[in-house]
C-alpha cells in the first residue's frame, strides 16, 4: 500500500524530474520502480540530490544516501516527508 | 616499448593472481592474457590494424580492460569515449580525431558487426569508419583524449607508451603497488586509465570493480576482496563516512582522494567513522598524477601534497589572486617526465605546448614553507562537476540552438558535495515561445551527456557583458 497517494506534490514533481530527466521517459518509471535496476549512477544520484536541495530546499543527509532510502520515488519521498518533520 | 609487453611479462610472473573481479567473475593474470590475445585476434579480422586510431565506448568492465590491451597488442591507440555521450558528441569526436573504427557496448544504426568472441560474457561491436590512420609524427601512440571545449582550443591529447610508462613509474615510487594490492575500482575507466589501471596491471595488483555506488555493498566486497587501497571522489568517501552498518576496513592502507578538492569535514567524517586518513591526490590527463598526499595526510588534509620526487612546480604571478588557505595563490605551471606528447586538433607537438618544459595547468594554487601544494581555483571557466570537467561554451552552443533562446550563459555554481553544478542564465526572445526550465533541459539532453544538462536554469532579462570586449562575465 502507498503511504503518499499520487497527488502528492512532492512525488509528483520528483517522478516527473526523475521519469523525464534521470531515465528515458520511454520507460515509463513509476514511485516503485527499483531505481538501481533501472540504471541508477553516481551521476544520476548527484542529480536527484541537487534536484531535491533545490526545489525542496533540503539537504539528504549521507547518512540516509543508502540503498533502502533511495531505492524508489516512493522511499525517496518519504525519506523528504521525514527531513522535513525533522527541520 | 609497448604497454601490453609489460602487462604480459606480469603475466608470466603472477600468473594465478587475481587480476579483475567484477561481481562474481574473477579473471587470473592467464586468463587475462588469454582474453586480450583472443580479442586482438578477434579485433584483426575485423581490419583493426597497427597504426589505426580506435575509439572505445564500454562502460567499466573486464571486456573494457581486455578490449584496450588488445588494441595495444596490435599496436593501434585507444580514444577512451565516454559512455554517457550522445551521438552528436560521439560524431563530433569522430571529426576531431581520425579515428579508423568503433568499438562500443551496443551496436549503431547500421554497418556496425559483433564481435566473433564474446569478451569476458560480454559482446562488443565494432564499426570501420575509413579514415586515414594516425599521421606520421614518431610518436608511438597509445592513449588519445578527447576534451571538448572552444572553437580553437586544442583537442585530443596523445600519449605515447613511453610517456605512460613514465608516468606509471613515477607515480609509483610513492604508491608502492605490488601484487600484495587489491584496488576497489569505482570512476568511469574512460575518464581514468593510464595513471591508474595501467599502472595497477603493470605492477601486478589485483583490481575489484565496485559493483554499485552504496556504502553497504561497497563496504562488503572492500572485506570479501580483502583491498587494500581506495582510489575515489569526496562524494564516496562521504557516503562511506555516512554508513552506518559498523563494518570496519583493517585491509584498506592507503585511501586516496581525487577528481576535486577534498573538504575538512568528509576527511574528519571519514578518520572518525575508519580510523584512516584520505590522502589528496592530483592529477591532469596532460601532465598525469604529480601529486599525491601521503606524506601528511593528517596534518594537512586539505593539501594535495608535495609534487611527485621527478616533478617540479612553479607559482606564477604569485599574490595576483589573493590569498588562498593562509599562502599567497597564482597560476601552476608544472615540470617533469611522463608528460603529453601533442595535442591532436590541431597539431602541436609538445614542446610547442609548453613554456620552456613547463606546463601551465589552468589551476590558481599555492605552495607552502614545507612545499605542499594547495588548490584554490581555476583560472578558467571550464566547470568541474563531481570530477568531470565540463566546458561552458559547448552548453551554450547547444542552448543558442533552441529557437526561443536569444542568449545564454553557464556556468559553475559551488557546491560542497559535487565541486560545482553545472548552472545557466537564459535569455529569451521577446517575441519567441514561452519554454519553461524542463523542457530546455530535455532539449540539452538530446545533444548532451546527462552531467553536462545544467541543473538549474534561470530565465533572466539580460547577461553582464565586460565593458571592453563584450563577452559573457560569468558568475564566480
Amino acid at each position: 500500500m502507498k503511504e503518499f497517494d499520487s497527488l502528492d506534490p512532492i512525488e509528483t514533481a520528483l517522478l516527473d524530474f526523475v521519469r523525464n530527466e534521470i531515465y528515458d521517459p520511454s520507460l515509463g518509471i513509476d514511485a516503485g520502480t527499483y531505481l538501481i535496476e533501472a540504471g541508477l549512477d553516481s551521476f544520476s544520484l548527484l542529480k536527484i540530490l541537487v534536484f531535491v536541495e533545490k526545489k525542496f530546499n533540503l539537504r539528504i543527509p549521507e547518512a540516509e544516501i543508502n540503498e533502502e532510502r533511495m531505492c524508489s520515488v516512493q522511499n525517496i519521498v518519504r525519506l523528504i516527508h521525514e527531513l522535513q518533520q525533522c527541520q | 616499448m609497448n604497454l601490453y609487453d609489460l602487462f604480459i611479462q606480469t603475466a608470466a610472473r603472477y600468473p594465478e593472481k587475481s587480476a579483475v573481479v567484477e561481481g562474481c567473475k574473477t579473471v587470473s593474470y592467464r586468463e587475462l592474457d588469454a582474453l586480450v590475445s583472443k580479442t586482438a585476434e578477434d579485433l584483426r579480422s575485423q581490419g583493426v590494424a597497427q597504426g589505426q586510431m580506435i575509439g572505445l565506448c564500454f562502460a567499466n568492465s573486464i571486456a573494457c580492460i581486455a578490449l584496450t590491451y588488445a588494441l595495444w597488442k596490435l599496436d593501434a591507440a585507444v580514444v577512451p569515449i565516454d559512455v554517457a555521450f550522445k551521438p552528436d558528441e560521439i560524431r563530433q569526436v569522430c571529426e576531431q580525431i581520425p579515428i579508423a573504427g568503433m568499438i562500443h557496448h551496443k551496436a549503431g544504426d547500421s554497418g556496425w558487426t559483433a564481435g566473433v568472441s564474446p569478451v569476458a560474457d560480454r559482446s562488443y561491436y565494432f564499426c570501420a569508419m575509413n579514415k586515414s590512420s594516425c599521421p606520421e609524427n614518431g610518436i608511438h601512440t597509445a592513449f588519445v583524449r578527447f576534451t571538448s571545449g572552444t572553437t580553437g582550443a586544442r583537442k585530443g591529447v596523445v600519449l605515447s607508451h613511453e610517456r605512460i610508462y613514465e608516468r606509471i613509474r613515477s607515480v609509483n615510487r610513492v604508491l608502492q603497488i605490488t601484487p600484495g594490492d587489491t584496488v576497489l575500482w569505482i570512476l568511469p575507466m574512460s575518464h581514468h586509465f593510464v595513471s591508474t589501471i595501467v599502472l595497477y596491471l603493470t605492477y601486478g595488483a589485483g583490481i575489484v570493480l565496485a559493483g554499485g555506488i552504496w556504502s553497504g555493498s561497497i563496504l562488503k566486497t572492500i572485506r570479501r576482496e580483502q583491498v587494500t587501497l581506495l582510489y575515489a571522489t569526496p562524494f564516496h568517501y562521504a557516503l562511506l563516512a555516512g554508513d552506518s552498518s559498523g563494518q570496519m576496513m583493517p585491509s584498506v592502507r592507503l585511501a586516496v582522494s581525487t577528481t576535486i578538492g577534498l573538504s575538512e569535514g568528509i576527511h574528519e567524517r571519514f578518520f572518525r567513522r575508519f580510523g584512516l586518513p584520505l590522502s589528496q591526490a592530483y592529477g591532469i590527463i596532460e601532465i598525469g598524477l604529480v601529486c599525491i598526499n601521503t606524506e601528511k595526510p593528517m596534518e594537512k588534509p586539505a593539501s594535495v601534497g608535495r609534487v611527485l620526487a621527478d616533478y617540479q612546480v612553479h607559482v606564477k604571478n604569485a599574490e595576483a589572486y589573493g590569498h588562498g588557505n593562509g599562502m599567497a595563490c597564482g597560476e601552476l605551471f608544472f615540470a617533469g617526465p611522463g608528460f603529453f606528447d601533442a595535442y591532436i586538433h590541431p597539431w602541436t607537438d609538445e614542446t610547442k605546448a609548453l613554456a620552456d618544459g613547463w606546463f601551465e595547468a589552468g589551476d590558481i594554487g599555492g605552495v607552502d614553507d614545507e612545499g605542499f601544494l594547495y588548490l584554490c581555483g581555476r583560472k578558467n571557466h571550464v566547470i568541474n562537476t563531481a570530477g568531470i570537467k565540463v566546458f561552458p561554451e559547448e552548453i551554450e552552443e547547444v542552448l543558442n540552438r533552441h529557437p526561443s533562446v536569444r542568449e545564454s550563459c553557464v556556468y559553475g555554481e559551488k557546491h560542497d558535495r559535487f565541486g560545482q553544478i553545472v548552472s545557466a542564465k537564459v535569455v529569451l526572445h521577446p517575441t519567441g515561445c514561452r519554454i519553461n526550465e524542463s523542457t530546455l533541459k530535455a532539449f540539452c539532453g538530446k545533444t548532451l551527456a546527462d552531467y553536462k544538462v545544467p541543473e538549474q536554469i534561470d530565465f533572466v532579462e539580460s547577461i553582464e557583458k565586460t565593458a571592453s570586449t563584450g563577452k559573457i562575465r560569468r558568475p564566480h
